[in-house]
């Protein structure tokens, strides 16, 4: 038996090789679709108000019988201060704060809703599938006169009248500026039983929480809004048709294959049309860098045009290169290493600086940019990248959350963390070490360094893998759902090295597009894609909260010296002391003992390097299993300059990169010489910074 | 006869020659910031010097400095926070020892050369006095200048809510209200140094000092301004500039290292002299008015002599 397991091992080592090398099929978008929606809607900008009429196609994607649908009724999220929204944000989201005003708060009613003449209205009841608010009214259950069959379909035709709050969370308006994002009755998604692990069918429709986005099913959207005919519009997808009727002008966008549909309106908009050409906006080398990474050709890789419509504020001008930039590299970056783009239009809303709750947002075809105010994009903070990293992001949104279309409200990670991932991945392609943040005289950081920095600042009580309301605290969802998976991401890079993991990431955005996936989905490719075990990443680091920290723990070189005591030899017992051994002409040498521990919890291998005096560097593997690891060199003919554990950072996910190293502090060598000139340095910077204050103290003295 | 006076600018720049007592400004800054920098230096020896955090940093190396930083602020905070703390502390030292230098500057300035013996002596003398004009101006000050802000932001903010954030008007509030607050911090600063100014003149309390200061200005209050605004700005761009100056520089080498201490040396150096080139400033321009202003302070008391016994 004993002898088997190995051979089971093997064999199943070359059953998942051979799965890997098997071409992993792209899908393609479900025909016909779960929904189409045909929207007519008015926009009153002195009340705010939308009066809409939509015609809904819902089509039962299951073997089950549906006898009730249910609805998302976002912006009553925006109600009162009873909803489930409001009572988790307290009325702050976002870095932003919702307005004590009359016109602050946000509210839809559906007025009425017909299938077959019969209006479904009166029989319909607001519920609260999370369970603990009684008073939130973002769903809605509509009894079904007669089930809708299996695969079968069901029209209705919905009225509807909605308030836009004053923005603050993603949706609404300030002045004559909207974003109208979460607006009309939508549809929840109906989940047939084996889909995402459910036992059994049913809908997944959560309340509108503040710590939660999306979750919704594919379709085709065709939309036509009427505003005044001085308002710039930008929506997702493209528009078809521009009729102007008097003083207002009625615009007709369609898309197909997107699970949303936002739109934006300010008379102030200034428009900057642009094109991505593949021939001339990929950034030299990326291409030869994908395909040599995927293993493919540059044909296969291709990318495709696209009509990019940038409306921008006025003031924000500064910002412009930079948008256009930073979305050709998104597009780039996104595209060859997963896919084309496969969409013929985007749209970019840059939000207005009282407008901010309402940046970094993504919609499908169409999203918010920020950060973008003219003192963030003037010296000295002319290269701290805040309108490139939430371009990149929200852009990268349409891949993670607009085509791998993953529950946001259980399974935040896998849209916005495989997102911050992509998107560190992309800024440090485009603009090197320091990616994120460059300020006069050197100083910057990079996206890893700052999500390694939110990582330790948290108490680490929650995994990666948890609903979006269910983390202890606003800021454990953001770093758990982004900061953590980016780092997860590119421990996994390290770990498996750069073409198995882009290959695997590949099939996975190809395999789930324009589908819903869950964590196991994810996993089940990657292992598969890689033909790796990772069950231990899945254990420790998404459904668990296990730290990894190697430290050096202790480091230190003695001189070696000659025995003594007594001994019996030859001639008799003699006894050496010190002063018979000393000054023996005997080449000096030392013994150097280093030990290695790894204080976290997840056991993980890693690097370890001594480097010495006269130069000579000795490269160790800590094995995974070990607790801790002593290396002892009994007599070298130099001392320990230092140790260190994981030199060149591939342990990502490490708790502290502080302890990782020990300098003797007693010898020769750079990391001696400068470590000192840095205490000279830094305690010099600290006493001057604390005397400039009180100088500037002096000034009121 | 006419006192053959200088312009008082050219007076501020005169009182650099007291280099002693600029450079008594300058150490106890130094002496300070040094006492206050102490609390992180064991943390500095042991995670910097002991560590490759040394080396990243003043390597400034691409990658791994950035994250290094980040885990040395935040697991070593304490010994920072410590250092914060006691720069607060040092800070509010300094503000006495400003109080008492300032008692032996307005004594010594523009009055022949330069010893301790007579700066110190009128230093503890009007040092009191400087103390209950610190305690007038501290809470007026933070009360006018923050009613000041509060207003204008808020009278903003209501009048132009509606306005977009790129209409000039948002940018002209925030103007008024910063050039309101400078004046308006100006103002009360000049009525404070000139109070304890008086001091050089006669030995008065401190609402009298205030009196005298308000009665100094009248007629001159805009050349006076004038003054204050020379001195802050020629102090706040030389301060500025060499500031930038230490910022930028690489400072790895040991030479590199020295130029940077002689550096910042030098911007405390300089912050001290302008404050010194201020008083002479004042003082000069004090000089020519002070009889009159001590004359408007005083209190002139009316004895009527009782009638004289009638002979009759």
């Amino acid at each position: 038996m004993r002898r088997l397991v190995p051979v089971l091992g093997r064999s199943l080592l070359a059953l998942l090789a051979t799965m890997a090398a098997a071409p992993l099929h792209a899908a393609a978008p479900i025909r016909p679709p779960v929904v189409e929606y045909t929207i007519e809607v008015s926009l009153d900008p002195a009340a705010k108000t939308l009066d809409g009429k939509e015609r809904l196609v819902w089509r039962n994607p299951s073997n089950d019988r549906v006898g009730e649908l249910r609805f998302h009724l976002y912006l009553n999220g925006f109600k009162n201060t009873q909803s489930t929204f409001i009572r988790e944000s307290g009325g702050q989201l976002r870095y932003d704060r919702m307005a004590r005003k009359e016109d602050a708060w946000g509210w839809i009613d559906v007025l009425s809703m017909k299938t077959g003449g019969q209006d479904l209205r009166p029989g319909a009841r607001f519920i609260q599938p999370d369970g603990n608010n009684p008073e939130d009214e973002t769903v809605l259950a509509v009894p079904l006169p007669s089930s809708v069959p299996p695969r079968g379909e069901i029209t209705l035709e919905i009225a509807f009248r909605a308030k836009l709050p004053r923005v603050f969370a993603r949706t609404g308006f300030v002045r004559d500026y909207f974003l109208v994002g979460q607006w009309y009755p939508k549809i929840g998604v109906y989940e047939p039983g084996g889909m995402r692990g459910r036992a059994e069918g049913g809908w997944n429709c959560h309340a509108f929480h503040a710590n939660s986005e999306f979750y919704a099913d594919f379709g085709d959207f065709d939309v036509s809004f009427e505003v005044p005919s001085n308002f710039v519009v930008g929506a997702t997808g493209k528009r078809i048709a521009e009729t102007r009727k008097g003083n207002r002008t009625a615009y007709r966008y369609v898309q197909k294959d997107v699970h949303d549909f936002a739109w934006t309106a300010d008379p102030r908009f200034l428009v900057t049309e642009f094109s991505f050409d593949p021939a001339r906006d990929v950034p030299a080398g990326w291409s030869a860098k994908a395909a040599e990474e995927l293993g493919m050709t540059e044909t296969e890789i291709a990318l495709k045009p696209i009509s990019v419509r940038l409306l921008l504020q006025p003031g924000h001008e500064a910002a412009r290169p930079r948008y256009i930039r930073s979305t050709k590299e998104s597009i780039s970056y996104y595209g060859l290493w997963y896919g084309a783009y496969p969409y013929e239009t985007l749209t970019i809303v840059d939000p207005p600086d009282d407008g901010t709750g309402s940046e970094g947002m993504e919609y499908p075809t169409f999203f918010t940019g920020g950060l973008s105010a003219a003192w963030m994009t003037r010296w000295p903070f002319s290269e701290v990248r805040g309108v490139e990293v939430v371009t990149i992001h929200e852009f990268g949104h349409q891949y993670w959350y607009g085509m791998v279309g993953s529950n946001e409200f259980e399974e935040s990670w896998l849209d916005e963390g495989l997102n911050d991932d992509s998107e560190h991945r992309t800024l440090t392609m485009a603009y090197g070490p320091r990616d994120e943040v460059r300020l006069p005289g050197g100083f910057g950081a990079d996206s890893i360094s700052i999500a390694h920095a939110e990582y330790t600042h948290l108490d680490n009580l929650d995994p990666i893998r948890k609903c979006a309301w269910c983390f202890f605290s606003g800021a454990s969802y953001g770093i758990n759902s982004y900061y953590k998976v980016g780092l997860f991401m590119a421990q996994l890079k390290n770990d498996l090295g750069a073409r198995s993991f882009s290959r695997a990431q590949r099939a996975y955005f190809q395999i789930w597009s324009f589908r819903h996936p869950s964590t196991s989905d994810f996993f089940d490719v990657f292992e598969k894609a890689t033909g790796r075990d990772l069950s231990e990443y899945r254990r420790n680091i998404v459904e668990g909260t296990s730290r990894l920290d190697w430290k050096v723990v202790t480091a230190r070189s003695r001189r070696t010296r000659e025995p003594e005591g007594v001994f019996d030899r030859a001639g008799g017992r003699v006894t050496v002391d010190e002063k018979e051994t000393k000054g023996k002409d005997r080449p000096e040498t030392w013994e150097t003992t280093v030990v290695f521990g790894n204080v976290g919890d997840w056991a993980h291998g890693a690097q370890a390097r001594l480097v010495f005096e006269n130069g000579v560097v000795v490269n160790r593997t800590l094995p995974a299993e070990a607790r801790w690891v002593r290396y002892r060199i009994p007599s070298y003919k130099s001392k320990l300059a230092y140790a260190v554990v994981d030199p060149d950072r591939k342990n990502v996910w490490e708790w502290s990169y502080l302890n990782n190293s020990k300098v003797l502090g007693t010898g020769k060598g750079a990391a001696n010489t400068y470590g000192k000139r840095a205490v000279v340095k830094y305690t010099g910077w600290m006493a001057w910074l604390s005397g400039v204050w009180s100088q500037l103290l002096w000034a009121l003295a | 006869m006419t006192e053959q006076r200088r312009a008082p600018l050219a007076a501020g720049f005169a009182a650099l020659s007291h280099q002693k007592l600029v450079l008594l400004l300058a150490a106890t800054t130094a002496l300070i910031g040094w006492t206050a920098a102490m609390p992180a230096l064991p943390t500095l020896q042991e995670w910097v010097g002991g560590t490759l955090a040394g080396d990243a940093f003043v390597r400034n190396h691409p990658t791994q400095a950035p994250g290094l930083f980040f885990d040395l602020v935040q697991q070593k905070w304490p010994a920072f926070d410590g250092m914060r703390r006691t720069a607060g502390w040092m800070g509010a030292i300094g503000i006495v020892l400003q109080m008492f230098f300032a008692g032996g500057i307005v004594a010594v300035l523009g009055r022949g050369r330069f010893g301790f013996g007579q700066f110190l002596e009128p230093a503890r003398r009007n040092f009191w006095h400087n103390v209950k004009c610190f305690l007038v101006f501290a809470p007026v000050t933070f009360l006018l200048v923050g009613i000041w802000v509060a207003a204008t932001l808020a009278g903003g903010h209501k009048l132009f809510a509606e306005a977009p954030p790129d209409a000039p008007v948002r940018t002209l509030v925030w103007w008024i209200c910063g050039v309101g607050a400078v004046v308006l911090f100006a103002v009360l600063s000049l009525l404070y140094d000139f109070a304890r100014a008086a001091r050089r003149y006669a030995g008065i309390g401190a609402w009298r000092g205030y009196r005298f200061a308000r009665h100094a200005l009248s007629g001159v209050g805009l050349r006076a301004l004038g003054l204050w605004f020379f001195w802050a700005i020629l102090g706040g761009a030389a301060v500025a500039a060499a500031f930038a100056l230490v910022w930028v520089l690489p400072a790895t080498s040991p030479a590199g290292i020295l130029v940077m201490f002689i550096l910042q040396l030098g911007v405390l150096w300089l912050r001290s002299a302008v404050r010194v080139a201020a008083w002479g400033s004042y003082l000069d321009f004090l000089d020519g008015r002070a009889r009159h202003a001590i004359a408007a302070t005083a209190r002139i008391r009316y004895t009527v002599a009782a009638p004289a016994p009638s002979s009759l």
